[in-house]
């Protein structure tokens, strides 16, 4: 029997949510514009079977896809899990076998392979289209191919055996100019390994250049940005040995004496020649998007302070600090004639954000002047008779940043809400930076229900456009991603 | 089948008050009962004063428990209540 209690984090909203479902043509509350003629669609987490230890990470359920429909100004919804090597051990036993995080000497012996952790992955993190392909992504193991239509899992994908590392980052950038898309992969010969593999697809799909490097110390590389000229590789303050795994612990823990570190490498160079910079304690996770700018590199992103994973312990054994677990838009700047190996840094923002930072992916790699993220406002209502004691600690916002004024335009979710990341959607016909949709989905804390919020990216203030209603809790995406019905003709 | 006939609004909301009073005698010193035999001794939270509660907008469980509980709101639809209940438990409820 399956027994949920015995994980004190499955509570209320976030119990699992455990069924695969479609809505046609869902109840909207306003007018769903009709130029919209795509799919939104969203990875997250969400357990088949309650986690094996009760401090396990969220990080660590089941792969769950799902997808708003856009055709015609109306909206349909599928959700379905993603069919893993580790969904289906697991539906065959009718429990957990599935131990820690990204550890599998804590598996249960039955399906225990520490050689090959790659089969445990659950594919739960983030999309991603690209040469007409549809797929469920995780940073510890293959692409996962969906069925754009049914999302059915098709298997996972290694680009025809091309594709030689263990794993496959969860956020490949797309070059709006080439169509190539860059990837990596990180602990891409097993457990703990420092090698790292960098490859570029071209936008048929192949891999046309891979190059490998070793970093300075095995790290959680969760993110990359690419400019036309560069690839950059941030990461910082996670670290994790074989020693660790064997001992039974938690794939990751915070290092606070490491500093943070960006790689930088040419868009076809060698990896011998990656050239590694040096930061302050951060927690670099996500980025927003980065340009080569004659010798200077500029990123933007909305990096931590510290440690942002309750779940991912400081090593020394002190506490993880809420304190410092706060992210700030920041724009760096690396000198590549420096002969300095650190970077400069602004906080461009004095409050802290979500770093689930997102553009106008049209400016991918180029210089853009937007970003877009979710925040709490604390000024904001918030109702906690019918939503919780949760006041100044759920994403009411999304903010749209101009990284070139430094002005910020809100919109505000209401006073029982949770945002989930947003993702612009370019307006169609439009080329402007900026001239589209914000979408997004919210928690409903009170009616128990996930709404899908469509905004005017430009007008943010005037509160949504639509919202597409779900009669029931979709699961928590990760990341989302907008793919325009051509891209999967 | 006989006597007053029970709706489902009212069968919850009787096990919904029945759940908080079992509830209430809970400890947070959680055992991971339901883990399969691994010959790997992990690390888990013991201690009694561990607190779920809320950051990035998911509940997480705090071993210090000095962060600020999070405390959904009282209501039948995420049947909480009920989750906390064995089946045995929940058969036997006096309805």
């Amino acid at each position: 029997m399956v027994d949920f209690a015995k994980v004190p984090t499955n509570v209320g909203f976030f119990t699992p949510e455990r069924f695969e479902g479609e809505v046609h043509d869902c109840e909207v509350l306003g007018q769903v514009p009709r130029d919209l003629n795509g799919t939104f669609f969203r990875v997250g987490g969400d357990w088949l079977y309650p986690s094996m230890f009760p401090d396990d990470a969220p990080l660590n359920a089941d792969g769950h896809v799902s997808s708003f429909q856009f055709r015609n100004g109306i909206v349909s919804y599928k959700g379905r899990y993603v069919r893993t090597k580790r969904y289906e051990a697991d539906k065959a036993a009718n429990r957990q076998l599935y131990g820690y995080y990204r550890n599998p000497y804590t598996d249960d012996p039955a399906i225990r392979d520490p050689e090959r952790p790659n089969l445990r992955t659950v594919a739960n993190t983030s999309p991603i289209v690209h040469a007409g392909k549809l797929f469920a992504l995780k940073e510890d193991g293959l692409p996962h191919r969906i069925d754009p239509a049914t999302l059915a899992t098709l298997g996972t994908w290694d680009f025809e055996g091309a594709w030689k590392s263990q794993t496959f980052t969860a956020h490949p950038k797309i070059d709006p100019v080439t169509g190539e898309m860059i990837a990596f992969g990180y602990e891409a010969t097993g457990l703990a390994s420092d090698d790292l593999f960098i490859c570029t697809i071209g936008k048929d799909g192949k891999v046309k250049h891979e190059t490998r490097a070793k970093v300075p110390y095995v790290s959680v590389i969760h993110d990359q940005a690419v400019t036309q000229k560069h690839i950059l590789i941030p990461f910082g303050g996670y670290t994790t040995s074989l020693d660790r795994l064997k001992a039974g612990k938690i794939h990751w823990g915070w290092d606070q004496t490491k500093p943070s570190m960006i790689g930088v490498l040419a868009r076809d160079g060698d990896g011998k020649d990656i050239r590694w910079f040096k930061g302050p304690e951060r927690c670099l996770m996500h980025t927003f998007n980065a340009y080569t700018e004659g010798s200077k590199i500029v990123l933007y992103a909305p990096f931590y302070e510290s440690n942002f994973f309750p779940f991912f312990p400081p090593i020394d054994g002190s506490p993880w600090n809420p304190q410092k677990a706060k992210a700030y838009v920041r724009r760096i700047t690396l000198d590549l004639k420096s002969k300095k190996d650190t970077w400069t840094e602004e906080v461009l923002w004095p409050f802290n954000v979500v770093d689930l930072g997102r553009i106008d992916t049209r400016f991918m790699t180029l210089k853009q002047r937007y970003g877009y993220t979710g925040y709490a406002d604390p000024k904001r209502p918030f109702d906690e008779a019918r939503a919780g004691n949760l006041r100044g600690r759920v994403t009411n916002c999304y903010g749209r940043f101009d990284f070139e004024t430094g002005k910020l335009n809100s919109y505000f979710a209401g006073p029982t809400h949770s945002l989930q990341e947003c993702c612009f959607v370019p307006r169609p016909g439009g080329s402007e930076e900026g001239d589209g949709y914000l979408i997004g989905v919210a928690s409903n804390y009170a009616e128990m229900r996930s709404e899908l919020i469509i905004a005017d990216a430009r007008n943010l203030e005037a509160g949504d456009i639509a919202r597409v209603i779900l009669p029931f809790r979709s699961s928590a995406q990760v990341h989302g991603l907008w793919a325009d019905a051509s891209e999967l003709a | 089948m006989s006597g007053p006939r029970l709706t489902r609004r009212d069968f919850l909301a009787r096990t919904t008050a029945a759940g908080s009073l079992a509830g209430a005698g809970l400890s947070l010193a959680w055992v991971s009962a339901a883990a399969p035999a691994t010959n790997v001794v992990a690390p888990r939270i013991r201690k009694a004063r561990s607190v779920v509660s809320f950051h990035l907008d998911q509940p997480y469980l705090d071993p210090t428990g000095e962060a600020i509980p999070y405390l959904p709101p009282a209501g039948l639809r995420g049947a909480d209540a009920l989750a906390r209940l064995s089946a045995e438990d929940l058969f036997r409820l006096p309805l």
